[in-house]
């Protein structure tokens, strides 16, 4: 599976590096404009951002046809799927690391608050584990040639999902507003739930799927 | 006799399409080259798919090295070189890069035969895929599927599109690998002369069905086309015919045993016959 993975970052590479350049210097908005409440956001972006890379890497792997080479590696289709869940994941943490630049900016600032690091983690995590969850069996699917179509669609969903567990949240008890800590962590363990159960069902997908 | 490939009654057909590859049986002898015959659509690729599990095949027995592959037989795989018409690799890479990957997944990767391999194509290893020639992604293809020391090399169109020089350079380096008698070659190709110049079996697959699986020499020492006047091809008995194809002035009547043709039928003229005449015979002629 290391092959598989090495290819996949290879892949990502181009898109990582443009992400790194819009990540890093965001990170200095907060910190130029002296306002933390900016943080949340700002991570949740930096995050996503990397995540986002998701559909161009496949939709390159689909025009090359590499996809269709790669079934014949002695690798199975399994490990493919997995391969490309670690990369997902890879994505996920880089971004997570590009975002401590902003932590550290703040800390210099000494305006670091807990509250608003947990929200805008949550919420990247959130955002880029349901929005990939939900994007990567659709491409399977429907083809990558639409990646960037589904992986918006895919966003989109998963804040109106956000939204929703708000609602239901709020409906059990009326002082849950949509940025309080109950959302952020039931919308992170709901997109963790999604990102396994994704990674199911492509799995089974794969296992069936024919290229040509 | 042993084969490294054995396919027998495979079928396979697609949603939606008419398409219907048809109990499709042959088999490839080790230390033998395949050469895969066929109009286009013809079938060609959807049976090298289903050999290397590309498409699930609906019916019949594929056995590779006598074992039949299913998803977990990496051991299988990994004696199995593929090139595909067009290398199918991903274009942002270069072929050190790629090597990466491969030395990642083939347990036999051969670094430095892929580099020989690379050096004797005049391959830049610092060059981007994307950025290579068709006929250079070909000898690229060529030299990973070589750099795992492969037993069984399965080739669709690997010569396509290439100019004279480089289908030569390459299709000596297959002569090179069937040097082992343990190696074979399946190759589909619409350039019969490269078939001719190496293969020794010669397939020919027409709307799905296997019509023909002959040994090349056979095919082009003792089959023959009588070119005969409608008058003469009455007197031709069925059963001495394969295939027959009206012409403007002429019939061609493919024959399976010139020598004994000629001594039945004196007088007629028969000749040697190319493979892309027995293949348009077969695949346009009646029976």
């Amino acid at each position: 599976m290391t092959g598989l993975v090495t290819s996949n970052f290879y892949s990502m590479q181009g898109n990582i590096k443009l992400s790194l350049m819009i990540a890093l210097p965001i990170a200095l908005v907060p910190f130029l404009l002296g306002d933390a409440s900016m943080i949340p956001m700002i991570v949740a972006i930096q995050i996503f951002v990397f995540a986002s890379n998701t559909g161009t890497s496949l939709k390159m792997d689909e025009s090359s046809k590499w996809n269709k080479f790669e079934i014949t590696l002695p690798v199975t289709r399994t490990a493919i799927v997995s391969a490309k869940y670690v990369s997902f994941m890879l994505l996920i943490l880089l971004g997570l690391a590009t975002s401590l630049v902003t932590v550290l900016l703040q800390s210099i600032r000494g305006e670091l608050s807990f509250d608003l690091l947990f929200s805008g983690y949550s919420f990247g995590l959130q955002l880029s584990l349901m929005t990939i969850g939900i994007v990567y069996p659709l491409i399977l699917k429907l083809g990558a040639e639409k990646s960037e179509t589904l992986l918006f669609a895919a966003a989109g969903l998963s804040v109106a999902l956000r939204f929703l567990l708000w609602y239901l949240l709020h409906l059990s008890d009326a002082t849950i507003d949509f940025r309080s800590s109950e959302v952020d962590r039931v919308s992170l363990m709901v997109a963790l739930a999604i990102f396994a159960a994704s990674y199911a069902v492509s799995v089974m997908m794969y296992r069936s799927k024919e290229l040509h | 006799m042993t084969y490294s490939l054995e396919i027998d009654n495979l079928t396979k057909t697609y949603p939606g399409s008419d398409f219907r590859l048809d109990n499709v049986s042959f088999s490839i002898p080790r230390g033998t080259i395949m050469g895969f015959v066929g109009e286009n659509g013809a079938g060609k690729t959807t049976t090298m798919n289903a050999v290397l599990n590309i498409v699930k095949k609906d019916g019949g027995t594929i056995k590779i090295f006598g074992r039949e592959m299913g998803d977990k037989d990496r051991d299988i795989r990994e004696q199995v070189g593929v090139v595909f018409d067009g290398a199918n690799f991903p274009e942002m890479l270069t072929p050190a890069r790629l090597a990466k990957v491969m030395a990642g997944t083939y347990k036999q990767w051969d670094q430095e035969r892929f580099l020989n391999m690379t050096a004797r194509f005049n391959l830049d290893t610092g060059k981007k895929i994307g950025r290579y020639s068709r006929g250079m992604k070909m000898k690229l293809a060529l030299a990973v599927a070589l750099s795992h020391r492969p037993k069984l090399l399965i080739l669709d169109e690997a010569t396509a599109g290439l100019d004279p020089i480089v289908r030569d350079e390459i299709l000596s380096v297959f002569l090179e690998f069937i040097e082992d008698e343990d190696h074979s070659i399946l190759m589909s190709s619409h350039i019969t002369g490269d078939l001719e110049k190496i293969a020794d079996y010669i397939t020919f697959i027409h709307r799905g069905q296997i019509r023909l699986t002959e040994s090349k020499d056979r095919l082009i020492y003792e089959y023959g086309i009588v070119r005969c006047k409608a008058e003469q091809f009455r007197l031709i008995d069925r059963a001495d015919m394969m295939a027959y194809r009206k012409r403007d002035y002429q019939i061609d009547v493919l024959v399976n045993n010139r020598a004994a043709f000629e001594r039945k039928y004196g007088g007629m003229v028969v000749d040697r016959g190319s493979i892309d005449e027995i293949m348009l015979l077969l695949v346009k002629g009646g029976d």
